[in-house]
């Protein structure tokens, strides 16, 4: 059994149609992964960048995990969200991100898309919002279906993590 | 002079705490002192005279050891709290109910030494002392409030998604919220350096140590125990006093600290099998001696400065030979099609597509057999009359260092021999294609071999400079573990993992550590120095018996 502790922050988020984001956030590990402490999804705050820049949400994570295999390694998925100045959410960007697997101090950046509707969608969305939206969040972190997508490029999400193993050497295990 | 404060981190109950201070006032300062005063007092009998100097004598060095929070009253406190009309609080009534008991036993002494406890109203003034030299001491508006603002204690109750901003912000709040400080018991032990006759004086009164103890156990003495460094104060007269401070240990019994030892490595014990029995102990096992097992997790990100828009990226994973997956997977795919967005760095395309794959190699020395897998990708774009042109071919190795690597895979395509084929492309979709993909590469049909000489032509060739892709891999190798005999770190960790308990495993293995050097030093002496010994020997009684004195001396040395 080797360990795995995952620290850091949900840092924030650039180039959205609109700068007011958050952002809901959730790990996915394979079978051989035990989640010892930490809680894995969060929501954070809706930020409203000064200068419509970057928003910063500074989010904080930090899971413990046990393992068995590596096969599996965490990935996070991500789901950006803009507020309007009517106060409506609309969904901005699907994101997702493995983990780096090498210990020490990783600064990420997550590249998000969004669905690209039709010119009957658009014209709700900017009316009314919603665009268009997955039906299962799994899409998001697989590639299987992706090929049935059209999207957008959307903004990009930052992360800073830091990695720590244990016992890594020990199973000759070279990350 | 400048006091340093020594902090430790204990878990011990703090009553168990004890301080020794020595108070002694410098003789010839004392000698001086009672020539002036009787030089200055030429009413004073000759009786006095001579009784002064064996009073001060007496009253020279005191010594008082007190625990945590004890209480021991001062001169000035016991003329003060004496008298019942000054007692206003149950604090100070209990002071005078014991000063009566004191009273009615007789058990007045003049003791110089006395402290301040977290109870005491004076306790907050001497957090009031200046902090620097500086002519104004008066405190900011800032500074005024923060020292209103109560001590923050860790909130138990604290809900977080339940209103956490508060408009506006309450008095009560502000003085909750905005705080400095962890709460923190304080302890004055204190004394009153004054002559001995005459009323105590407030300015006589000086701080010898300061203990403060917070709620995280952090335990600061001002001064730090030393009982070999002397401090010196001085009093308004001019005397000079020396003080010291130690901590009264009490030595713990063998069978109490083999009984705490015991109840560690029971509670690391417990600890350890809860997390066997959560998770197991198992894992995956390493491949066989000189294989390898590869993991590798990656994403294609994004594709950067390609011309059309609405692109996907179809890629594929060759393995060489040598290298198999261990389960199976798809080893090609297709991304979502994106449209681009224009940045400064020109048209970015998101995909986001994830890869995740486990491969297997039966040899270490890969170069041998084939070289390493790589990923082929092919950047194709769909116009709105749903025509698919291709915008460029590329590769990567995979990285064959472990680690985190963010790769940019620069693109070509084909130019077709003449204009129409451009004139194709423009109008009515259609673009000259590889045949194999791996043409981006080595062709499939060349074979290396150093004796032929064959080299790798692809002049004649022409190609249209492209985009690029952007990829992240990230590659976990497992292999048998082999651990060297220096491996020092490893060895420990595996110990602390076996027996728990850190310091008597660490400490024995540091005497090895130490006794494996010394005899390495001692072999490496004899060797360069047994020649010249033998010289020396044909003095001395017998070769050997040189030989041990030497290695006598060399332990002796270590």
């Amino acid at each position: 059994m080797a360990e795995v502790h995952i620290i850091g922050n949900l840092d924030g988020g650039e180039g959205f149609s609109s700068p007011n984001l958050s952002c809901k956030w959730c790990f996915e590990t394979g079978g051989a992964w035990r989640l010892l402490e930490g809680v894995k999804d969060g929501q954070t705050q809706v930020d409203h960048p000064i200068d419509e820049g970057r928003a910063h949400w500074a989010h904080p994570i930090d899971l413990h995990y046990a393992i068995k295999g590596i096969q599996g390694w965490p990935k996070v998925s991500l789901q950006v969200f803009s507020e309007d100045i009517y106060g409506r959410t609309q969904l901005v960007g699907y994101g997702f991100v493995h983990l780096p697997t090498s210990p020490g101090f990783h600064e990420i950046e997550c590249p998000t898309w969004q669905l690209a509707g039709t010119a009957l969608d658009q014209v709700q969305s900017y009316f009314v919002g919603n665009g268009p939206q997955l039906i299962n969040d799994d899409v998001i972190a697989s590639g299987s279906d992706r090929y049935r997508l059209q999207t957008i490029a959307s903004g990009t999400v930052y992360l800073s993590l830091y990695i720590v193993t244990r016992n890594f050497n020990k199973f000759g295990i070279e990350s | 002079m400048a006091l340093v404060t020594s902090r430790h981190i204990s878990h011990d109950p703090v009553s168990n705490l004890k301080i020794k201070v020595q108070l002694k006032r410098i003789t010839s300062t004392t000698v001086l002192g009672n020539i002036a005063e009787t030089f200055a007092n030429p009413t004073s009998t000759g009786q006095e005279i001579e009784l002064m100097p064996r009073e001060e004598e007496a009253g020279a060095t005191e010594e008082a050891t007190v625990s945590w929070q004890e209480k021991v009253l001062s001169q000035r406190e016991i003329q003060l709290y004496g008298d019942l009309i000054n007692c206003n609080t149950v604090r100070e009534r209990h002071y005078h109910d014991v000063i009566e008991g004191m009273r009615e036993r007789n058990e007045f002494h003049h003791r110089r030494i006395y402290t301040c406890v977290e109870e005491d109203p004076a306790v907050g003034d001497k957090e009031n002392m200046p902090l620097t030299t500086r002519t104004s001491q008066a405190l900011s508006y800032l500074e005024h409030k923060i020292r209103q603002a109560r001590p923050a204690g860790r909130k138990q109750n604290y809900t977080p998604l339940q209103h956490p901003v508060q408009v506006p912000s309450s008095d009560v709040n502000r003085k909750s919220n905005h705080v400095q400080l962890v709460a923190a018991q304080r302890m004055y032990i204190m004394a009153d350096i004054g002559r001995p006759r005459g009323l105590p004086r407030p300015e006589d009164e000086v701080v010898l140590c300061a203990v403060t103890m917070d709620t995280n156990h952090v335990l600061s003495i001002t001064p730090p125990f030393d009982s070999t460094k002397a401090h010196s104060i001085e009093n308004s007269d001019g005397d000079v006093w020396e003080y010291t401070v130690e901590q009264v240990v009490q030595e713990i019994s063998d069978q109490d600290q083999s009984r705490e030892l015991e109840v560690m490595d029971e509670l690391f014990a417990r600890h350890s099998s809860l997390l066997h029995n959560m998770v197991g102990s198992v894992f995956t096992d390493p491949p066989q001696e000189g294989a390898q097992r590869v993991h590798v997790f990656g994403e294609i990100a994004r594709a950067i400065g390609f011309e059309a828009d609405n692109l996907f990226v179809n890629y594929s994973f060759d393995l060489p030979l040598g290298w198999c997956v261990e389960e199976e997977v798809e080893m090609r795919g297709l991304t979502q099609r994106s449209h681009v967005r224009e940045t400064k760095s020109g048209q970015i395309a998101h995909f986001n597509h994830p890869f995740e794959m486990t491969l297997f190699n039966s040899s270490s020395k890969e170069e041998e057999i084939g070289g390493r897998p790589r990923l082929f990708v092919e950047v194709r774009s769909v116009d709105g009359w749903d025509r698919v042109r291709l915008e460029g071919y590329g590769y990567l190795t995979l990285p064959p260092t472990p680690g985190c690597h963010t790769q940019t895979v620069q693109t070509w395509r084909p130019e077709g021999p003449d204009n129409t084929t451009k004139l194709r492309r423009f109008f009515i979709g259609g673009t000259p294609e590889l045949s194999d993909v791996r043409y981006t590469h080595v062709p499939s049909n060349y074979s290396s071999h150093p004796d032929q000489n064959t080299l790798l032509g692809k002049f004649g060739f022409r190609t249209i400079s492209s985009g690029s892709v952007e990829v992240r891999v990230n590659v976990v190798k497992q292999t048998m573990p082999t651990f060297v005999e220096d491996d020092q770190k490893y060895k420990r960790v595996a110990l602390k993992d076996k027996y728990g308990r850190p310091g008597v495993q660490l400490a024995l293995l540091d005497a090895i550590e130490t006794f494996s050097k010394a005899r390495k030093r001692l072999e490496t002496m004899r060797t360069t120095l047994e020649p010249s010994l033998a010289r020396l020997a044909q003095n001395v009684n017998t070769e050997q018996s040189v030989i041990k004195r030497w290695s006598k001396l060399t332990f002796n040395k270590d």
